[in-house]
């Protein structure tokens, strides 16, 4: 890289997990010159690693999970190229009109309504394929899912998923696609847009993490530091930043954004889930085949602020989560092919916060309040009820609660002193530095953000390049 | 079990220990689950540990540190505290949550990965928990096949692939360190002693030596040597201060002792442990991956690769490949090592160096000899002859440095004869396996056949054979043979025999004794035997030679701290003792200087002003007259660096 040191690129984006890349391939396309930097490592099929422990500690921050002041969840942040599209389990949604209205009225933003935003979801669904579970590989634990929803009268829904051939007739356990999918079949950006974008011209380079930001006079540096720990400069005309909320809200706040704008990592939302599991004297197998394929889609659930989710996770993860330790941890995970899992996540209202320490650290605050406390409960009530009328032995519940939907720090805003990004995706007060990330979340949804934030991103790119 | 040799990057031992006994806390087992301890599943903790924020790292060294002296109890007691975190005021509360969430994730993490020691043999986790998603991949989704490299009689494909896993392995190797490199080390020791028998039973099935050679050169000669390194490696490889002069006030020197990359050894057959370990050793404490080549006459097949293995080197750090060195030694010398060296015959000696010349690869040549033993009227006659016996038929006469030439002053010649005649007949042949044999047979048929034509052409030239003279000629119990009456006609005179030949001479005077030790092709070992020691001392001086010991034989390789070489056609450079070390490193060179404004005397621009001064300067700092000079120095070097200021900031004019 060092030959780019002189070059000075059109955009500068920080950060390759989902939203970087969307912006940039319609960037490129658009002939800007594009130079993408991030943290993490590039894997692709061939490389991804095949085991838990290697996966969680490859491609997370910190290693793995990085707790809070209280430690009451932890928070999962991807650091890989690609970002969360490698590892999350590709649910995509449209927001609903309940998610919209309320960031229309938080962000004074008209354009949050379902038709405007349609245009763009339909948009960014054109750069993906999205696919049902079909019925006949449902597992038994979705089986499960779907008989408690039913014994109960609540409404669910097949999961959409953003994937294009899991191949699940040949017998694939796609329990494995937590640590990147070795099929391919996964839409992350490395499969999709990524690529285009590195046929259109984007340089990519990885391991590299961004760790100030000099604006001045219409010109953009970047310093960062390469795998080795040495330092590295860049210069740009704009600057795109897709590091995710708690990546953006540090990056600015080391760079000393917060003087001008306060609400710099304020506004920070995880959507809190919370695993169950329920125990049955058969054998479950919830890890074959296809490991998720419903959803919640009841109206009630979503006026309490919650929704539940067919879903599973590797033998690492649930043996953090069981109960106790010594001879009682053995037994219950010598149980594991008999455990069914669902999850609630709740749509947490309470703001946390992210800050910084003086080594640059990012210290996360955030806390569940009464409310948020009440909505886990209602979920994790209904998941118990779930489990009961399905014949479960026996309910254990996570021992703790789990971040992944990581959002805000860099809220949307029409007003600069409570928000931090301009309804251009401009950061306020600097005409070149963009933002249509997770970061911009003015609050939690309470729906999977990933494909609003290809959406947002699509419309971003859109008006850069009206802009230009 | 788990594996007593592990060895982390990120914790040390005593952490280790603390890491294992919270895991069996948390982890006990039961009668299907195996404990956190028996998986050996710890073995693989730098998995994680290498991505963990420096903070969580610093946070679990101490834990374990601590929790290493605490008994299981207060471990238990801990955890308990911890699963009821949520009871504690939330300062206390979030600590605790904190120290569950590391402990728990440390040690299930590789727990529930289903990763193991090497040779675990007990339930794993994956069939406990009934954890077995099936993932079909085709070609496409597939990773790519790794298809085994052969390291058997390797094609050049496979040396290709070879020197790749060598080159892969390189930073990690030098990423460990001197200090825990020497870990890996120390357990080889271990190892080695563990599996003492076992390697003398290998050793004689391929040797046919007898075991008393055996264990005290390769057995009790390797472990001493790596002892040695043990004492010393860290402080030879250590980064060295060295002094800045003067005129370069303000700057520091160093040298650092760094790896060259991929050393290729090559050992002959006559010590196929010790010349394996030894060098390989010696080539990975300074960090270099090792492609080690033993002779295949002696291939030892698999046991140095076990014994590494099993102290914990990863197979791409030492690959030993097997093979005639006639079809495979121009390939891996075509691989291009960083490094070559060699213990072996001239002629191969020439042969790998003609090769490595092509790619200007270094090479160390230990080649063979036709050492002298030089002994002086005034010795003792009984020592001196058993060491002249035990010099020149220890292991069947098959060493490089074996005597191969008896001078014997003429005074004590026909007592010295009569003794060493005696006492070679009490010599007992056999591949014994209870050490109660001197000597064994001769290892390979081609060494046979060399001797055979060595006596023969003696015999044919007159020569006296005062033992061994009824030799067949094709018995590889080749029996010790004393000579007499050698000329320098015979082959025997001059050229290396490599078995239990010994010809005998006579000398009058210390002149004529260092003129008869001085071949004129080798130099590789001598010896020198009076009670004079000044004597001894000035003919050791004389004799041109890369190794000697006073009133004793073969003996500068029983001290591993000194260096071990030879001169003319037996080589060159040195291995073994500090500058064995030097053979497998690259000596870097650097210097210091702040990153500041100032500029340097001796950069652009030059000007008749400043090279007034500088002449000046160069006159006080190195004419004599210590004070009036230093006076004078630092007068001019003051004027020179205002100069130089002014000039940096006005330019020329
Ligand atoms: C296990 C898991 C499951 C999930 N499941 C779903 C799901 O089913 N559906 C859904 O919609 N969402 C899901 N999510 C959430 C979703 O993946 C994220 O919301 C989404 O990836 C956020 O996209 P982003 O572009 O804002 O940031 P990210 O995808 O997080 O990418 C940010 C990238 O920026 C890099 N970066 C940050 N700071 C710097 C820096 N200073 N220098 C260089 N690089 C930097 C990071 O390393 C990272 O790779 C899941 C997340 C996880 C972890």
């Amino acid at each position: 890289m060092a030959k780019d040191y002189f070059k000075v690129f059109d955009f500068i984006f920080v950060g390759a997990g989902i939203s970087g890349p969307f912006i940039a391939n319609d960037l490129c396309k658009g002939g800007a010159n594009c130079l993408m930097l991030e943290a993490g490592n590039h894997y692709t099929r061939r490389t991804y690693p095949t085991n838990g422990l290697d996966g969680t500690s490859q491609m997370y921050w910190a290693g793995g999970l990085e707790l809070g002041h209280d430690a009451k969840i932890a928070f999962l942040r991807p650091k890989v190229v690609g970002g969360g599209s490698i590892m999350n389990q590709a649910l995509v949604d449209r927001f609903d009109d309940v998610a919209l209205d309320d960031w229309k009225s938080v962000s004074g933003i008209k354009d949050f309504s379902m038709a405007d935003m349609a245009t763009w979801y339909d948009k960014a669904e054109s750069e993906i394929e999205i696919q049902e579970i079909p019925a006949k590989f449902r597992n038994k634990n979705a089986e499960i899912f779907d008989q408690g929803f039913k014994n109960l009268n609540f409404d669910n829904a097949p999961l959409r998923r953003a994937q294009n051939d899991c191949r699940l007739e040949e017998g694939n356990c796609c329990i494995e696609c937590l640590n990147g999918c070795r099929l391919g079949s996964k839409q992350s950006t490395p499969e999709t847009v990524l690529k285009t974008a590195l046929e259109n011209g984007l340089t990519l380079a990885s391991q590299v993490e961004v760790t100030q930001i000099i604006a001045k006079n219409g010109d953009i540096r970047v310093i960062g530091r390469d795998a080795m720990g040495g330092q590295v400069s860049y210069r740009a005309h704009n600057l795109v930043l897709g590091g995710g909320a708690i990546g953006n809200a540090r990056l600015l706040l080391n760079s000393g954004f917060g003087k001008k704008l306060p609400h710099i990592g304020q506004g920070f939302f995880c959507h809190p889930q919370f695993m169950s599991f329920g125990i049955y004297d058969e054998k479950i197998n919830s890890h074959l085949g296809a490991f998720q394929a419903f959803k919640s889609d009841d109206k009630g659930f979503r006026q309490e602020g919650f929704k539940l989710e067919n879903v599973y996770a590797g033998p690492e993860g649930i043996a953090l989560l069981v109960p106790d330790f010594g001879r009682i941890h053995h037994e219950y995970m010598e149980k594991l092919s008999h455990f069914a899992c669902i999850e609630v996540c709740t749509r947490d209202t309470n703001p946390g916060q992210i800050k910084v320490n003086r080594k640059g650290k990012a210290l996360i605050r955030k806390e569940q309040n009464k409310e948020d406390i009440n909505r886990y409960e209602k979920g994790a009530k209904v998941i118990d009820d779930i489990f009961k009328s399905t014949g479960a032995k026996e309910i254990v519940h996570g021992r703790f609660g789990i971040g992944l939907h990581l959002m805000g720090c860099c809220a949307i805003g029409t007003d600069p002193a409570t928000s931090v990004i301009d309804p251009e995706f401009r950061l306020h007060g600097h005409g070149n530095i963009f933002a249509a990330d997770s970061s911009i979340f003015p609050n939690a949804p309470g729906i999977n953000p990933s494909l609003t934030i290809m959406a947002l991103s699509k419309k971003a790119a859109a008006g850069i390049l009206r802009s230009r | 079990m788990i594996d007593k040799m592990m060895i982390s990057k990120y914790f040390s031992k005593s952490q280790l220990k603390g890491l294992l006994k919270t895991g069996d806390v948390i982890l006990p087992g039961t009668n299907v689950s195996p404990s956190f301890s028996s998986t050996g599943c710890i073995n693989h903790i730098d998995r994680m540990a290498k991505y963990l924020s420096p903070d969580d790292l610093n946070g679990l060294q101490m834990v374990f540190f601590v929790l290493r002296w605490m008994p299981k109890w207060v471990i238990t007691l801990l955890l308990k505290l911890c699963s009821h975190s949520n009871s504690f005021p939330s300062f206390i509360g979030a600590g605790l949550r904190m120290l569950e969430i590391g402990l728990k994730g440390a040690t299930l993490s590789p727990y529930y990965a289903n990763l193991t020691a090497s040779g675990y043999e007990g339930n794993k986790v994956y069939d406990v928990i009934g954890w077995h998603p099936k993932f079909f991949v085709n070609e496409d989704g597939m990773p790519v096949k790794q298809t085994p490299v052969n390291l058997d009689s390797p094609t050049s494909e496979d040396v290709e692939k070879i020197y790749k896993v060598a080159r892969e392995s390189g930073p990690e190797i030098r990423d460990w360190g001197v200090k825990k490199r020497l870990q890996f080390i120390s357990n080889l020791k271990a190892v080695i002693l563990k599996n003492q028998e076992y390697i003398l039973d290998r050793l004689q099935a391929d040797t046919k030596k007898s075991r008393f050679d055996a264990i005290t050169a390769e057995i009790f000669g390797v472990l001493d040597f790596l002892d040695y390194l043990e004492k010393n490696a860290v402080k030879i490889l250590s980064d060295r201060k060295v002094p800045t002069p003067f005129a370069l006030m303000g700057k520091k020197s160093k040298v650092y002792f760094e790896p060259l990359g991929t050393a290729l050894l090559i050992s002959p057959w006559n010590y196929p442990f010790y010349q394996a370990i030894v060098p390989i050793c010696q080539a990975f404490i300074v960090g270099n991956a090792v492609v080690f080549k033993p002779s295949s006459d002696t291939p030892l097949k698999g046991l140095v690769e076990d014994m590494l293995s099993q102290a914990g080197f990863l197979p791409g750090w030492v690959q030993v490949v097997y093979g005639k060195g006639g079809k495979i030694g121009n390939a891996l010398v075509d691989g291009k090592p960083d490094k070559i060296f060699l213990i072996g015959s001239q002629t191969v000696g020439k042969l790998i160096m003609e090769r490595a010349a092509k790619y200007l690869i270094p090479v160390e040549l230990e080649l063979g000899g036709k050492d002298p033993m030089v002994v002086f009227e005034d010795v003792n006659i009984d020592r001196a002859v058993a060491g002249a016996i035990w010099g020149a038929f220890t292991t069947t006469g098959q060493s490089c440095t074996s005597v191969e030439r008896l001078f014997v002053q003429d005074s004590i010649y026909e007592q010295f004869k009569q003794n060493l005649i005696k006492e070679t007949l009490k010599l007992v042949q056999a591949t014994d396996d209870d050490g109660n044999a001197d000597i064994g047979p001769m290892t390979t048929r081609g060494q046979v056949e060399a001797i055979a034509a060595q006596v023969a052409d003696a015999k044919e030239k007159g020569a006296v054979f005062l033992t061994g003279g009824d030799w067949d000629g094709r018995s590889e119990f080749v029996p010790p043979m004393i000579v007499e009456g050698v000329t320098s006609e015979m082959l025997i005179d001059r050229e290396e025999n490599f078995g239990p030949l010994l010809p005998i001479y006579t000398f009058s005077s210390e002149a004529e004794a260092i003129d008869l030790a001085n071949d004129p092709e080798y130099g590789l070992s001598a010896s020198v035997w009076s009670q004079d020691l000044k004597r001894a001392d000035r003919v050791a001086r004389r004799i041109y030679t890369g190794n000697v010991s006073i009133n004793n034989v073969m003996l500068t390789e029983g001290n591993h701290a000194l260096p071990f070489g030879g001169v003319q056609k037996s080589g060159f450079g040195r291995y073994k003792g500090e500058f064995g070390f030097y053979a497998f490193a690259n000596i870097k060179a650097v210097l210091i200087d702040q990153n500041s404004a100032k500029m340097e005397a001796n950069w652009f621009p030059y000007t008749a002003k400043k090279y007034r001064i500088f002449s000046d300067l160069t006159r006080a700092l190195y004419s004599p007259g210590r004070i009036s000079g230093l006076i004078k120095s630092a007068f001019y070097g003051l004027k020179l660096e205002t100069y130089v200021k002014k000039l940096a900031k006005k330019g020329r004019k």
